[in-house]
Formats: C-alpha cells, sequence, structure tokens
C-alpha cells in the first residue's frame, strides 16, 4: 500500500488505551510513535513506545496532569496524535438497559466518559496542534450512534452520536489549519466490553453480512490510516467498521 | 512455475475510466504495489479488437471498451480470461459528467433524454454489468469491488447562486447516477457477502484534474468552502482505494474524501 505513515517519531495519545480497541491502536502506533495511553487503572501490557499515565478522563485536572505528565516525558510540547477512545457501556443481566432503567447518575457518568471526556482533551490538545499547525485527530464513536442500537442503552447511544457531533464541528472549527478529526463509528468488536452482553457470534453470523463481530485490528489499521499522509484529505467524515451490518 | 505461471499468480485488478484522472492514480498505485492492472477506457484508441495485442504502458494492459453496453462489459471480462486466471480487485471507476459548452453547470431543462440515457449506461449500468460478469473471478481470489461515487451523488446537484452550497458545476443526471452507485454498492455488499467478496464506495468531493476541469473564479470559490481550503488530488482517492481494498471488515461503506465539504 503506498502510504507514508506519518507517524515517525510522533506523539500520540490513546485514551482508554490499556485494553481491547485502544491497546490495538496503541501498539499499532507504538511501531512508530512515542505512545502515551491513559485509564484509571494500569495496563496488563504495553510495548516498546508505550508508556502509561494515570487518567480518568472525567476529571479536568487529571486531565491537565496526564497532559503535563506527557510534555514532561516526551520532553516537547507536541501532541501530533490524539485518539479520543475511552468509553463505556452498562448492560442489565447480559442484555440492553432500557431508558426507566438508567439512573441519572449513569446517564451523565456515561456521558462523562464517553463524550465530555474526548471535549477535555481536544480543548488542550488543539491549541498544541494549532502551534504545530499539524495533528491527527481521532475520534471513537460507534455504528450505534447511526442506527439507535441494539445492545447498548440510550446512554451510550446519545454519548457516540455525540462523538460524531464533535468530530464534525471540529473539523468545521479547525479548517485550513492543518489538522484533520475523523470519527470511527466500529460495529460489534470482540472486546471485554461487549462481552457482557449475551449470545455476540449467534448475533454477528446471523445479521452482519460478513458473518463476524469485528476485532480490535480491525480499528487500529482505520486509525494507522487516518493518522497518515495518505488520509491528508479526510477530513470530518465517519468511517464505518462493522462487516457491512450498517451501511450509510 | 515458469513464467506464465508467475504472471498469472500476480494480484490481478480492473480499472475502469483508466486512461486519466482519478482512474489514472489508481492504476498507477495499484502497480506500484505489484498489481497487474488491466486499464479499462474508451479513449485508449480505436474501438479496434486489440486485446491479443494489448499494450502495455507503465504496467497497464490497455482495454479498449465502450462499458456502455453489454458487449464492451464482456470484451473486459474475456480480456481478464485470456490472461489471469481470477480477480482480485474491480475498481469502477469510469463516468462522464456533461456540461454546458462554457464548462458551467446544465440545468435539467438542458439535459436531452439521450443525454439522461448515455449518463446512465457509462455511470450505473456499467458498474452493474461488471460487478456482475467479474463475480466468478472475484470469487476465485475472495477479490472486492470499489466503486467510484461521489459526494454529490449524496447531496445532489446545486442551483443557480454559486454561492449556496453545493455550488457544484455537477448537473442532475451525473448527481442522480452516484446515488445510485452509492446505492448499489450496498445491496451488492449484502448479496456478495456470503461469499466474502467486499463491496465499497470512495466518494470524492471536487477533484483537481478530475471531470471538473476546475479553474479562475470556480477554483477559488470552491477553495473557499471547502475546510481544508483545496480541492483534492486524484492521489488522495487512489490511496483510499487502496486502503479499503485491504481491510477484512469493511463491507457496504461509503467513503467521503471531500476535505470536509460534506461531513456525514
Amino acid at each position: 500500500m503506498i502510504t507514508t505513515t506519518s507517524s515517525d517519531n510522533k506523539v500520540a495519545i490513546v485514551t482508554g488505551g490499556t485494553r481491547g480497541i485502544g491497546l490495538a491502536i496503541a501498539l499499532r502506533l507504538a511501531q512508530n510513535a512515542k505512545v502515551y495511553i491513559c485509564s484509571r487503572n494500569p495496563p496488563k501490557t504495553t510495548a516498546p513506545g508505550m508508556r502509561w499515565i494515570r487518567c480518568d478522563v472525567t476529571n479536568e485536572k487529571e486531565v491537565d496532569d496526564f497532559l503535563d505528565g506527557v510534555k514532561a516525558h516526551a520532553a516537547s510540547d507536541r501532541v501530533d496524535i490524539l485518539i479520543n477512545n475511552a468509553g463505556i457501556a452498562t448492560s442489565r443481566d447480559g442484555r440492553r438497559i432500557t431508558i426507566d432503567e438508567i439512573s441519572l447518575e449513569e446517564w451523565e457518568h456515561c456521558l462523562k466518559v464517553n463524550l465530555t471526556g474526548a471535549f477535555l482533551l481536544c480543548r488542550r490538545v488543539v491549541p498544541l496542534m494549532k502551534k504545530q499547525l499539524s495533528g491527527k485527530i481521532v475520534n471513537i464513536s460507534s455504528a450505534s450512534a447511526r442506527c439507535g442500537g441494539v445492545f447498548a442503552g440510550v446512554d451510550y447511544i446519545s454519548s457516540k452520536a455525540g462523538i460524531i457531533g464533535l468530530t464534525k464541528g471540529l473539523a468545521f472549527e479547525l479548517r485550513c489549519v492543518g489538522i484533520n478529526v475523523n470519527a470511527i463509528a466500529p460495529g460489534r468488536i470482540d472486546t471485554e466490553m461487549i462481552r457482557n452482553f449475551d449470545s455476540m457470534n449467534d448475533w454477528a453470523k446471523r445479521e452482519v453480512p460478513l458473518g463476524r463481530l469485528g476485532v480490535p485490528d480491525d480499528i487500529a489499521g482505520l486509525v494507522d490510516f487516518l493518522c497518515s499522509d495518505a488520509a491528508a484529505y479526510v477530513h470530518g467524515a465517519t468511517f464505518d467498521c462493522n462487516g457491512g451490518w450498517i451501511m450509510s | 512455475m515458469d513464467d506464465i505461471g508467475r504472471e498469472m499468480m500476480k494480484k490481478v485488478a480492473i480499472v475502469t475510466g483508466a486512461a486519466r484522472g482519478i482512474g489514472a492514480a489508481i492504476s498507477t498505485h495499484l502497480v506500484a504495489v505489484g498489481y497487474q492492472v488491466l486499464g479499462v477506457d474508451l479513449d485508449w484508441g480505436q474501438l479496434a479488437n486489440q486485446l491479443s495485442t494489448g499494450t502495455k504502458i507503465d504496467g497497464i494492459l490497455q482495454v479498449p471498451a465502450d462499458i456502455s453496453t453489454q458487449v464492451g462489459c464482456e470484451k473486459v471480462l474475456t480480456a481478464l480470461k485470456s490472461k489471469f486466471s481470477g480477480l482480485d480487485i474491480l475498481v469502477n471507476n469510469a463516468a462522464i459528467s456533461p456540461k454546458a459548452p462554457d464548462n458551467s453547470r446544465k440545468n435539467i431543462f438542458d439535459i436531452e433524454s439521450d443525454e439522461w440515457d448515455r449518463v446512465m449506461a457509462i455511470n450505473v449500468r456499467s458498474v452493474f454489468l461488471l460487478s456482475k460478469l467479474a463475480f466468478p473471478f472475484l470469487l476465485k481470489r475472495h477479490g472486492n469491488i470499489i466503486n467510484i461515487g461521489s459526494m454529490m451523488g449524496v447531496v445532489g446537484a446545486g442551483n443557480e447562486d454559486e454561492n449556496v452550497f453545493p455550488s457544484s458545476i455537477s448537473g442532475a443526471h451525473y448527481c442522480a447516477s452516484k446515488a445510485a452507485v452509492i446505492n448499489l454498492t450496498y445491496s451488492l455488499a449484502r448479496e456478495f457477502s456470503s461469499k466474502k467478496i467486499r463491496v465499497n464506495c470512495v466518494s470524492p468531493g471536487a477533484v483537481l484534474g478530475g471531470m471538473g476541469n476546475f479553474s479562475g473564479p470556480t477554483l477559488s470559490r470552491l477553495q473557499g468552502q471547502i475546510p481544508l481550503h483545496e480541492l483534492a488530488l486524484p492521489e488522495h482517492i487512489a490511496n483510499a482505494v487502496l486502503f479499503l481494498s485491504e481491510q477484512s471488515h469493511i463491507t457496504g461503506h461509503n467513503l467521503h474524501i471531500n476535505g470536509g465539504w460534506l461531513m456525514r
């Protein structure tokens, strides 16, 4: 493939980078960049070129401290790649949680982790990227935001729809400054998060045209493309990766 | 394995509309990563039976054919079959976008029926015919299809006010044809999925060196409207085609490459 991966010697941040999709993305980017991952709990796996710094993305001070930590360790003001991946989803007894079962506290927590966290990171990182006149932001949304979801509750769906809105708004705001902002809307990807729901594999064989759940590396490959020079003209787009489940 | 055997085992792509612009860029990119490319275009030369002596320029085997017809499409697959055992990628890129004599948008009253039919035959029917005819060859290699759509297929043509979105010079027939290509992508993706043949679409916005032939005030106006303040290059589209061709979990996707001009 003729792409020039622009991630050589760059500084990349992946929120929720300790497991699942986030970890796969971090491992891929670490092949060519210094990657800083964050989460509330330490990772079970890292790789050369990756460093974990504790951060609860819902906490404004922890986000500031995390970015200060990145700056100190990288010995650089640069942030070249920001992947807003941190997210949570709740189930109820292995099934979709219904609106009457979602407490206000659960709703607000979900929105804070999945959407506000992305806002807080973007708010700090965008000025750095503007100074650099370059940067790549990829926000992880969800196919459920396209279709109203099957397994996810309305809290999760709303937060992921918000991610698409944040992506588009930021893409419009950051016109002509050398920063690309895009989103990925994964379908059902085989991670710990979805193993809380029953019968996923049977569902995939029945409902997904390609007959399988996605794997984290399917998303990591997309991120790699979007962070490369090959995708220099992709801006404000939401990329579906769902085995054909949702076509939009 | 002898030379003929090695040749037959190479990865193979068909690219329609390969003589210029986006099609030429896609063809060149595929050749550069080791594909044998059959480049199909009406403009390679006269409509003669040149298959057995197809000229190869820069690694692209030229196949002159009029893909608006069944016979023309069959000619493409005959050319494939004469040299290769299967097909890895079918890129349905060929299209026309008729303009007014001064290169402005044709309004609907200036579009004659035969021109409408010709646009549909080249832009849409060729996708249907080639996808159907190529299927057995794609099956042999779990190949995939990439259709070139257009942002205009999603938003439709503009009107007389050039400052109102979308200030495009594409006519309604071109826009409708590209909407059909996008929708056909979804249908084909579902129908072919059980055989693991993926079908996706790449929808460019405004492309420098593409069909729009943008220059002067039109070019400046478009640049002002597009968030990235520039038009795409054919290479941007080629990069996306190459990328999509390698993704095992993406099918039925319409990838927009438009610099943020339309965000979907």
